[in-house]
């Protein structure tokens, strides 16, 4: 059984009666689908990189399953990690373990080329490394996150709290709207903004972009590194986007 | 006027290092404010480890890299000052400081040896900001705006010690000759 954490959701989602236990179970059934998957990998000794929030805290819950080949996991949360020590599995520190297999995480959107916004529960920099350190991304969420145009969901950036107002300026160049999520400190000493209104038809180009301003340790997209494959659940089941199927 | 450093009473400062304030403070010289409060600033006074003819700088002996870019990035005039035996016809002398999230550390030290560098953690020193620093030997750099936008885009990388992006506007050198100033093409 997964947390029944509270799920912020967009504004303009349409809440009906029972819609929220709809959205856990349609995360258990993700993430049941990600282990059947990690656990098909030819590998004994498994490296595992693990995410942080709702959907990646069903996963975690999954793992007991094939405690036996699992080497290592590498958490992006001091949230995640705890929860993995509680269920008894073996955590490490990403410099002691070199590249991972397997990188297991939630998005807060995704489009059709597997290009992600991640970063709502102010991780983003900790899960962008994991990522980046592993071989395979498998990225798992429930329908509602997969979008036409990456944007509506804000798009956070981690700054050093010096350049705040300076990243800001930059930010607003780009059209967007920065707001400064107050009271948010993240694992690595930094300060969120969230760009509201950004319409980012060329997710690779803004990454780029955001990458190149002095100040910003991290943005929340992940294009230049997707998800390898994307696994949606929906009412009929779970749905299986490859990335490679479009190149 | 905002001053990055300033000699006389009247200049406000922005701190780029921890050990410049309190040099500052003790000689009562300055009135500090932070960045966030005081908007882009007028002038940046620093100092390189390296500069090359196009004012293209290498930075970050001291580990202040990311407050040091962070401020000339929000300058409108940047003055590099200098002695003549940091110009060079090419930045590939010195270390190549690298200020990189910990976590990250062994994960970005493998993508700078990808660019044939060879990094070396500064053991033992810790930013401003919570980070470690890593020391890349042997990197070329005969494009430098480049190579300041491979390493930007490295996952876990904070900020790295090349400043071709934004190049200094003046330079003066001192050498046995006196003081020569270089000014970057299309600034006055």
């Amino acid at each position: 059984m997964c947390s029944r954490g509270y799920t912020p959701l967009p504004d303009n989602t349409k809440l009906l009666p029972g819609a929220r236990v709809d959205q856990q179970a349609l995360k258990e059934q993700v993430a049941e689908a990600a282990l059947e998957r990690v656990a098909a990998r030819h590998n004994d000794r498994l490296l595992l990189g693990i995410g942080t929030g709702t959907t990646a805290e069903c996963f975690i819950r999954t793992l007991p399953a094939i405690r036996s080949r699992i080497e290592a996991t590498v958490a992006s949360s001091e949230r995640s990690a705890a929860l993995l020590r509680e269920l008894g599995l073996p955590v490490m520190d990403l410099n002691s373990v070199g590249p991972l297999d397997v990188y297991v995480d939630g998005a807060d959107e995704a489009n059709a080329q597997l290009a992600l916004i991640k970063g709502g529960g102010a991780a983003l920099t900790r899960e962008k490394i994991v990522a980046a350190a592993s071989e395979e991304f498998i990225c798992i969420a429930d329908a509602s996150k997969r979008v036409g145009v990456l944007g509506v969901f804000p798009l956070p950036v981690e700054v050093i709290p010096m350049a705040r107002s300076h990243v800001a300026r930059a930010l607003a160049q780009l059209g967007g709207q920065p707001v400064w999520r107050e009271e948010t400190i993240t694992d690595n000493g930094n300060l969120i903004l969230d760009v509201h209104g950004l319409h980012i038809s060329d997710p690779l180009d803004i990454e780029t972009r955001i990458n190149q301003m002095a100040g910003v340790v991290c943005n929340g997209l992940f294009a230049n590194r997707p998800a390898d494959v994307l696994l949606l659940g929906t009412s009929a089941g779970v749905e299986v986007v490859s990335g490679s199927a479009l190149s | 006027m905002t001053f990055e450093t300033g000699p006389g009473s009247d200049h406000e400062v922005k701190r780029p290092s921890e050990g410049l304030m309190r040099l500052a403070r003790r000689k009562q010289m300055t009135r500090e404010r932070d960045l966030n409060a005081s908007g882009p600033l007028d002038v940046y006074v620093d100092g390189a480890d390296e500069i090359n003819s196009a004012l293209e700088r290498i930075k970050g002996g001291g580990a202040a890299l990311s407050r040091e870019k962070t401020i000339a990035g929000a300058s409108e005039h940047f003055i590099c000052m200098a002695g003549q035996s940091k110009r060079v016809s090419e930045l590939d002398l010195f270390l190549l400081p690298v200020e990189t999230i910990p976590m990250a550390r062994s994960h970005v030290a493998r993508r700078l040896a990808d660019l044939s560098g060879t990094p070396i953690w500064r053991d033992g020193v810790i930013t401003d900001n919570g980070n470690v620093v890593l020391d890349v030997h042997g990197l070329h750099l005969n494009e430098p705006g480049r190579i300041e936008s491979l390493i930007n885009q490295m996952v876990g990388v904070v900020t790295n010690g090349i400043f071709a992006h934004r190049p200094a506007d003046d330079a003066f050198l001192a050498g046995s000759e006196g003081v020569q100033r270089i000014t970057r093409e299309g600034r006055s």
